[in-house]
């Protein structure tokens, strides 16, 4: 007998993967995602609010160590459901394909665990950008983070599938975060095939295949799991196999080659007028509060011959006409995109300007212990006396004859002294 | 047979007492691991910590599952008892196995703090398999312990000793109040109510 | 008679025991009951007739297809979508709604999915589950989470019907209920009923298929089986005669089968 049926849609998994996202452990993994990476990021808020790299970064941290486990958990569960529920007997006499089922039950897993993080990251997002200064997150990073949740949530639904022991989901998660983050402790370049890796992105951009290949990475293995446990055709697994094959020596052999200069972190903005003050292209926006911050210094400073015109975040430390100063980093000298800690920051600014990069056998003689001592008296005038006898410079006689020099005098010694400021000949260095 | 033997089998003990064994042999080549690693010292077993403990309890909790658990009500002998020392028959030697785990250094991450979060971790999972099923029992503990182990400041004390005890270093007393007072009010409910009755 | 059902040589073994050996049955339209003691191989029947389990040797033949060798999966992929089982262990979601189990269900028989949701409700309604039809399955009481079984079976209006003890757990008045629902569907599909509560077969059946042993003890009719019945004994105390059909033709079975 032939079967003569009109054309049917039987393929729109519509209706079933709708109730599958509904019900089950798909919601709570969701939910479970978002508040794990929720506390995470608020309880550090102070060290990542206002600073896209370091909001990405803890962010990538939490969901690849911490959400990656628990996905790869929760989907465990989800895949051994069959075996809890008894409902494989009944499904085996149905002629929808095994895969399909399988899909449609493992793909709630993935797609909640990435809600989970989307919703995290809105949030984090939102909580960064009134600081920032503009900018937003890396979507390459964001597409790496997604795609390693989803590839675990495959790969633990294929365990699931497996292993039908009770303390199966637990113990994937230990075995997933191990797995994900021991390579953190190692400095070889197949570290990178590690989703969970941190990656250094303060001054560098991924490269535009970085994304990609990371998702075709976790996102091969994943379904090659997954192909090998639910397809009729168990060889299928190979296609996905051999692309994350494919890809992994790119990753490995490329290595921290992924990632290129970032063109906006080398760019230097700067102040108008003199001296200029210059951070990062990232940063233009603190160049106010850095400048009224320095402003006592440069104060103290205008129009001395020697001194620098100007100051910049990054090296060199010892230059005729610049200064070094300490970056206005998140989690010390920025709290929510103020720039907090401003003494300790101009007193950085005049040890920094003050330094001599000088031969070791030098140190500990008796002529260096004054040039040591008067430049510290220095500094500390620098940025205040009254401040600087606070904390930095708590009993200083050379300060105290500073202090009482008369203003001419001082301008005089002090142009002599700024001349020499980073004299490594002590004699050079005028007595104070 | 005798009656202990029997009932040690229905709840799947031996297997429950392999996996803790797996657990602490696992949490010490990890922690010795770790102090081996160059620029790494004790105060890197912070994961181990953290992360054995969570194993513990997750084999603890699931063993609190009863197969028969409409037929152990009918029982005529009360269950409180044997439900509260089947419960200590497993934390306190999993306690002392992850205890020896971690040598030295009990004033950070040794000894104490692997007790302390042993037990906390168990008193969470015995709560949860009396109010959500054993087979689950796992699930409450592991996502508070996942949220707290990079939300915990790296300063020990202070509220954070409360909030973040799993993360604490050992002599910390109001973690260890946290923690003891988790196992008790664990310990207690599972005695009186028993695991959560599981309908699949 | 046109045969919806024909196995012949079928043979199923677990581990080492036989629970099918060598079977020859074929089955037409209407409700056949499938009685036998327990363990004689009723459920090894209805799980290969199903396409749950392969056999261990034999033909199957189920709506005109060839189904029982591992090769013939797509045949057996067309003969599922006309097949309704209930398994003896029916196991389901507790997390899904009435609605939602029977329209997964009919997702998984690749039904045509406009015409699914009202599939669903009718069979719902059919096994009187209309007004819980928005409840989850996990407050559902035992007999009503059977009756989802039933209304998941024939979601699809199958052309052939399996059920595994599908009385279990229902009250006496479901059980009347579900009677005249068989007799229904027994007008177009194959009903094959799985029991061992005979007023079952005599209420809903027209065939009726002994198995003992792993072996076909006897066919026929429920009238000719009660009819045996009434031949055989006259002890009133001993059952109905259908009761008492059973039992004779069993002891019969038995005596050839030792003589042989």
């Amino acid at each position: 007998m032939t079967v003569t049926e009109a054309p049917v849609r039987r393929k729109a998994p519509g209706p079933a993967l709708r109730t599958e996202v509904r019900r089950g452990v798909g919601p709570w993994t969701g939910l479970c995602t978002a508040l794990t990476l929720g506390v995470t990021m608020a309880a550090k808020a102070d060290q990542w609010q206002g600073d896209w790299i370091e909001t990405q970064s803890l962010l990538h941290t939490g969901a690849t160590l911490l959400a990656c486990p628990l996905a790869a958990a929760a989907a465990c569960w989800q895949g051994a459901r069959d075996h809890r529920r008894s409902t494989d007997e009944l499904w085996r006499s149905t002629p929808r394909a095994r895969w399909q089922r399988m899909a449609v039950a493992a793909l709630p897993l993935a797609l909640w665990a990435v809600a989970g993080y989307v919703v995290a990251l809105a949030g984090s997002s939102a909580a960064t950008w009134p600081y920032a200064g503009g900018g937003g997150p890396l979507l390459s990073l964001v597409v790496v983070d997604a795609a390693a949740l989803a590839a675990m949530a495959l790969l633990g639904f294929a365990v699931g599938v497996l292993c039908r022991w009770r303390l199966a989901a637990p113990v994937l998660a230990v075995l997933m975060y191990l797995l994900l983050g021991v390579p953190n402790y190692s400095e070889t370049s197949t570290q990178y095939l590690d989703p969970a890796v941190q990656y250094v992105l303060w001054d560098r951009l991924p490269v535009w295949w970085f994304a990609p290949a990371m998702a075709a990475w976790t996102g091969g293995l994943a379904v090659a799991a997954l192909t090998a446990v639910a397809a009729r055709r168990r060889l299928a697994a190979l296609v996905p196999l051999a692309v994350a094959a494919a890809v992994a020596p790119l990753i490995v052999s490329t290595g921290d080659g992924m990632f290129r200069d970032d063109p906006a972190a080398h760019r230097i903005a700067c102040t108008e007028g003199s001296p200029q003050i210059c951070l990062s292209g990232h940063q233009e926006h603190l160049l106010p509060q850095v400048t009224e911050a320095l402003s006592g210094l440069t104060g103290r400073l205008e129009g001395l011959p020697g001194a620098p015109k100007r100051y910049v975040d990054r090296p060199p430390a010892q230059h005729a006409d610049e200064a070094r100063m300490p970056t206005p980093n998140v989690g010390w000298y920025l709290l929510r995109g103020r720039l907090q800690h401003k003494e300790d920051f101009a007193w950085q600014v005049a040890r920094q300007l003050l330094d001599r990069d000088c031969p070791v056998h030098e140190a500990g003689s008796r002529s260096w212990n004054r040039v040591t001592g008067t430049d510290i008296a220095v500094a500390g005038w620098l940025i205040g006396s009254h401040t600087a006898q606070m904390t930095y410079v708590p009993d200083s006689p050379e300060l105290r004859r500073l202090e009482a020099m008369p203003d001419a005098g001082r301008r005089a010694w002090l142009g002599r002294y700024m001349s020499a400021r980073n004299s490594c000949d002590a004699s050079k260095v005028p007595v104070l | 047979m005798s009656l202990p033997v029997l009932y040690l089998r229905s709840r799947a003990l031996p297997r429950t007492a392999a996996a803790l064994a797996c657990t602490a042999l696992l949490a010490a080549w990890a922690a010795h691991w770790l102090q081996a690693q160059p620029h790494l010292t004790h105060g890197a077993r912070v994961p181990v910590l953290a992360l054995a403990p969570l194993l513990a309890s997750s084999a603890i909790g699931t063993s609190l599952y009863a197969a028969a658990d409409e037929l152990d009500r009918t029982a005529v002998r009360r269950w409180w008892p044997r439900r509260l020392a089947h419960l200590l028959a497993l934390t306190v030697p999993a306690a002392a196995a992850l205890a020896l785990a971690v040598p030295g250094h009990p004033e950070a991450f040794g000894a104490p703090g692997m007790v302390r979060n042993v037990l906390g971790a168990t008193g969470v999972a015995a709560a949860s398999a009396a109010l959500i099923g054993a087979r689950l029992s796992w699930l409450p503990m592991t996502v508070y312990g996942g949220a707290v182990y990079l939300a915990a400041p790296r300063t020990p004390g202070g509220a954070a000793s409360v909030w973040a005890w799993p993360m604490q270093p050992g002599p910390q007393v109001w973690a260890w109040a946290v923690a003891s007072a988790a196992f008790a009010a664990g310990a207690v409910l599972y005695a009186v109510r028993g695991a959560r009755r599981e309908r699949d | 008679m046109n045969s919806t059902v024909k196995v012949s040589g079928l043979t199923v073994r677990h581990r080492r025991r036989t629970a099918l050996d060598s079977v020859d049955l074929d089955f037409g339209p209407g409700v056949h009951g499938l009685l036998g003691p327990n363990g004689a191989g009723k459920t090894s029947l209805i799980r290969v007739l199903s396409t749950a389990a392969a056999p261990d040797a034999g033909r199957i033949e189920l709506l005109g297809s060839d189904v029982g060798a591992a090769s013939d999966h797509r045949a057996r992929a067309e003969v599922r979508r006309r097949l309704g089982y209930l398994p003896q262990e029916f196991g389901h979601y507790a997390g899904f709604t009435v609605r939602e189990f029977v329209a997964y269900v009919a997702w998984l028989k690749e039904m045509d999915s406009t015409r699914a949701a009202a599939a669903v409700e009718r069979a719902v309604d059919r096994v009187g589950l209309a007004d819980r039809i928005d409840s989850r399955m996990k407050t559902l009481s035992g007999g009503m989470v059977r009756r989802v079984g039933i209304a998941q079976a024939i979601v699809n209006e199958p052309e052939l019907l399996l059920l595994d003890e599908p009385t279990a757990g229902l009250d006496p008045e479901q059980r009347v209920e579900f009677r005249a629902l068989m007799r229904d569907l027994g007008e177009h599909a194959t009903v094959i009923l799985s029991t061992h509560l005979v007023e079952d077969v005599v209420t809903a059946c027209e065939g009726v298929t002994l198995i003992e042993a792993g072996r076909v003890a006897y066919r026929g009719t429920t009238r000719e089986l009660a009819a045996l019945g009434k031949d055989g004994g006259q002890d009133e105390r001993a059952g109905s005669p259908i009761e008492r059909g059973y039992t004779t033709a069993l002891r019969s079975h038995r005596a050839t089968a030792g003589a042989r």
